[in-house]
């Protein structure tokens, strides 16, 4: 019994001696909400001096030093930690801006803490920002998004996004509304069931892709004076970023991938003796891929179906959007719309960048095994020349109140 | 160990109690009295006096003042033997022999009477509140039940109170408990067998279970537990538990005492055995299980969905008592990234001027609210409840403007102990009062994976833990076999379907409605379909 006490006692007290404790104080963390990477540029002598006025130095406390040219600065980045004292009104600064340049993630984030009293903590970070010339160098976003799906940290379900500049002159803003940029933009991400005008941006199925083809979009954010954009998505091939697509393209690829809800869609409905802008709320989407196999080609068909919800039409007694034919008429609107605007998104994947980020192959493999091992090998080549045919189909359920 | 086996192992020690017979002569046995076995006790009373015709017989009756019903000893025992007696002439032959059986049966108008054969046993009885008759020449003394002393009236229960339900609990008159219980079970089935537990203190326990439900082994067991607790006294059901519980070297309480004479009545019905013991209104009752504690009597009484509703909430208690604080400090130490941003960007805020580690933080709060409840236990009424505005409203906000601790942590604290009141036995809570700082501790080391660490050794402790050979955690553990135990656990099921008897009845005796009334009630849901 003594025995057993005292060797209990010895083992209670090792777990005392090792100086590895990972209790940290909740208050002694500095949460990094968001984080920014870009390719490290040598800045143009005299423009950090002339570039940030008095006010902003002060508001952004960054660039303790200015970094030299040295081989080990590759990467500069961009930490957004909230500023705790805002929270409670006793400070001016809801986010406190930290600026370095290192040769990786890691070390920075090391190096980062001989400059804050706190430990760097990345367990409520929320958005990735990567600048554009990152995404550009094939090795250096390979190397960033390793070491993000490493961290043990990091949730699998922060955001990411690509700035077609920097990534810092993203964070810098302080968006009106709420000044917190990093949750900020995190609810940007979370608004895409309204409007499904940015592609992917989840880390986790980005990844998901990336490991398997190397292939995927991830949305594009834009900085503006005092908010923040994300719209239209960058699209990605072999780890790299090989060009943009706009708003509206985004849109027909989240349809054809049938990762997002259609969302809102005006068209144009010619009357007897005028025309009348109709949006409609499209509020239900089923999407699926079918293989053609009467024809030797490949030949996939994305079948789209959707039910919408007319929100607008004309203050006039006389139409009633009751009558089966006008919706009729709308409905065929509807699908054109959808019809072209994604025929001309398949065309430039097709044609420009070559890419399949519509997820033909993922269908192919799982549905199609007998045919998926032929082409595998060289899906680039041959994807470019399948051909891809879109079936829309349209209910108009709803018109809104009447009368 | 070693006190376990002083308690239960083969003893050793003679048996102290002597056996000493009264003498013949009256005279003697009253000086035996009054100048060896109870000199100096002045609350006994003696009254000598001559019984017969002629006076030919001389008898004496001796009680403990305060004890006994004085009216009674008048009117059916001094009047009957003084005065009465001598109207009746019995024959001189018959009298030499059977004076007693003339007096028992012709004479005292007494209900209860008995003989002992030993001054030890007389002495007993004279101090549990009965009349000793001695008479001159007869070898044995006659017991005159005359128990009549000061009690405390039939209130409610305080430990216990229900919204709807009896109000009746017990008493510290142990024959008052009994009778309580008694009222509630009609059934000659019921058995009272007493005992008499601690050598000075002499105190009566008597045992109550139905004899056809009830388990054999379990009654054996009691026996022997009972009759091997060696100490002085008892004076309260909690020492008694003590010493006949399986493991005092747990924090968990194996047996369950109640005030209500409900919820033994209860229990009994489900084949378990309750103990009235004697100057206390806590009865005792075996075998306990988790679950058990788990159960308030209003469960039975309110409707069955409402008492399903509560009793999930209960248990969901039992998790916010036990593990809230430690929760606190293992995710405000070590795992931040577990709570919503904001929230952790807000505690971060509220934080940011606490001195002290979250460890430190919880201990100040956790000891406070210990020392604000120990407190209000000896605090007379007004005053408690004075206290419990200033140490629960002052202090609390007063400690999160000094900046001590945080204000999310004083919620934690209140909640904390507010739940913990919400486990209806006691007994229970505050073992879990306990386990918490321990919990604490663990999660102050090695955050959440300290806590499932204590937690996977507070359930293998439970899983081993017996109460008179029933799993403490039956139903929950191996209920494959018992599996309708079930129903009345997290969840209580109307009583309707609560047909059959838990794992304390035999196996023979699970059956609780009749089948009539099953199929009849079967008939009349069909018919409302």
């Amino acid at each position: 019994m003594k025995k057993h006490m005292i060797l209990l006692a010895l083992l209670m007290m090792t777990s005392a001696f090792t100086g590895c404790w990972d209790a940290i104080e909740i208050d002694q963390r500095g949460y990094v909400m968001s984080l920014g990477i870009d390719k490290y540029e040598i800045p143009p002598p005299g423009k950090s001096e002339e570039g940030n006025s008095p006010e902003e130095e002060a508001a952004v406390p960054t660039m303790a030093h200015i970094p030299e040219d040295n081989p080990r600065n590759r990467f500069s980045f961009t930490y957004v930690i909230p500023n705790v004292e805002f929270l409670v009104g006793e400070s001016e600064n809801p986010n406190i801006l930290y600026n370095t340049v290192g040769e990786n993630l890691y070390s920075a984030s090391r190096i980062l803490t001989t400059r804050i009293n706190k430990q760097v903590f990345f367990g409520h970070m929320k958005v990735l920002v990567i600048g554009e010339t990152v995404a550009r160098d094939p090795d250096m976003l390979r190397e960033v998004l390793d070491a993000i799906e490493r961290d043990q940290f990091i949730s699998r379900r922060i955001s990411v996004a690509i700035a077609p500049d920097t990534a810092r002159g993203v964070l810098e803003v302080e968006p009106l509304i709420n000044p917190m940029t990093g949750q900020f933009m995190a609810d940007l991400f979370r608004n895409k069931d309204r409007s499904p005008r940015s592609g992917g941006g989840i880390m986790g199925d980005v990844f998901e892709e990336l490991h398997r083809w190397g292939n995927t979009v991830i949305p594009r954010v834009i900085p503006g004076e005092e908010d923040i954009k994300v719209a239209g998505s960058a699209v990605i091939k072999n780890y790299r970023l090989i060009g943009w697509l706009g708003e509206v393209e985004t849109r027909a690829l989240e349809i054809i991938r049938g990762t997002a809800r259609p969302g809102g869609l005006t068209v144009k409905h010619q009357g007897k003796d005028e025309e009348h802008i109709v949006p409609i709320d499209l509020i239900y989407l089923s999407s699926e891929f079918k293989l053609d196999k009467t024809s030797d080609k490949i030949r996939v068909i994305k079948e789209v179906k959707t039910t919408g919800e007319v929100k607008q039409f004309i203050l006039d007694p006389h139409q009633d959007l009751m009558e089966p034919q006008l919706i009729r008429e709308l409905e065929a609107l509807v699908c054109e719309k959808i019809k072209k605007e994604m025929k001309e998104t398949i065309r430039k994947l097709q044609e420009e960048f070559q890419v399949d980020v519509l997820g033909v192959d993922h269908y192919l493999s799982k549905y199609h095994p007998k045919l998926w091992p032929e082409v595998e090998e060289d899906w680039d080549e041959v994807f470019p020349h399948i051909e891809i045919n879109v079936d829309v189909e349209t209910k108009i359920r709803r018109v809104g109140l009447t009368k | 160990m070693k006190f376990w086996k002083k308690l239960f192992g083969k003893k050793e020690s003679k048996k102290e109690q002597q056996d000493t017979k009264p003498y013949k002569s009256l005279e003697k046995n009253l000086k035996l009295f009054k100048e060896e076995l109870l000199k100096d006790c002045d609350d006994v009373v003696y009254r000598e006096f001559t019984v017969g015709k002629n006076d030919a017989y001389k008898a004496a009756v001796v009680w403990i003042d305060g004890l006994v019903d004085k009216a009674l000893i008048n009117n059916f025992v001094m009047e009957s033997m003084m005065i009465d007696a001598r109207l009746v002439e019995p024959k001189p032959s018959a009298l030499k022999d059977n004076l007693v059986d003339l007096l028992k049966n012709k004479t005292l108008a007494v209900s209860e009477i008995g003989e002992v054969d030993t001054i030890e046993d007389a002495l007993v009885n004279v101090f549990s509140g009965e009349t000793a008759l001695l008479i001159d020449g007869y070898e044995k003394i006659i017991i005159v039940n005359s128990r009549g002393w000061e009690s405390r009236g039939i209130s409610e229960p305080e430990t216990e109170a229900v919204i709807r339900g009896p109000r009746d609990g017990f008493t510290e008159t142990m024959r008052f408990n009994t009778s309580l219980i008694r009222r509630r079970i009609r059934d000659h089935r019921l058995k009272v067998k007493n005992y008499r537990v601690g050598k000075r203190s002499q105190t009566d326990i008597a045992v109550m279970y139905m004899e056809d439900i009830a388990n054999k082994k379990l009654l054996q067991e009691l026996d022997i537990r009972l009759n091997n607790v060696d100490v002085d006294a008892i004076l309260d059901s909690g020492q008694l538990e003590e010493f006949i519980e399986d493991k005092w070297l747990s924090l968990f309480p194996q047996i369950q005492n109640t005030e209500r004479p409900d919820t033994a009545a209860s229990a009994i019905f489900h084949g378990r055995v309750v103990l009235v013991v004697d100057n206390t209104p806590f009865s005792l009752i075996v075998p306990t299980t988790f679950n058990t504690l788990m159960q308030s009597a209003e469960d039975y009484y309110e409707r069955w969905d409402i008492a399903t509703a509560i009793r999930a909430l209960r248990y969901f208690c039992i998790l916010i008592a036990l593990y809230a604080p430690a929760l606190y400090v293992g995710i405000t130490s070590f795992h931040p990234q577990m709570i919503p941003t904001d929230l952790a960007l807000a505690l971060a805020a509220t934080r940011r001027s606490v001195p002290f580690p979250a460890i430190v933080e919880a201990l100040i709060m956790e000891v406070t609210i210990e020392i604000l409840r120990e407190a209000g236990v000896r605090l007379p009424g007004a005053i408690g409840s004075t206290i419990g505005i200033v140490g629960g409203l002052v202090i609390g906000q007063a400690a999160v403007e000094a900046g001590i601790v945080g204000p999310l942590m004083v919620i934690v604290v209140a909640i904390t102990a507010i739940a913990s009141f919400a486990i209806p036995n006691y007994n229970l809570a505050i073992s879990l009062r306990l386990i918490r700082f321990g919990l604490l501790f663990a999660a102050a080391a090695f955050g959440l994976y300290g806590i499932m660490l204590a937690t996977l050794i507070i359930l293998i402790h439970l899983c081993s833990l017996k109460s008179f050979g029933i799993p403490y955690l039956s139903p929950f553990i191996a209920f494959v076999q018992d599996a309708s135990d079930l129903k009345d656990t997290m969840v209580r099921v109307p009583h309707i379907m609560m047909n059959k008897r838990d794992i304390n009845a035999p196996k023979d005796e699970k059956g609780r409605l009749d089948d009539h009334q099953e199929e009849s009630f079967d008939i009349e849901e069909g018919e409302e379909d």
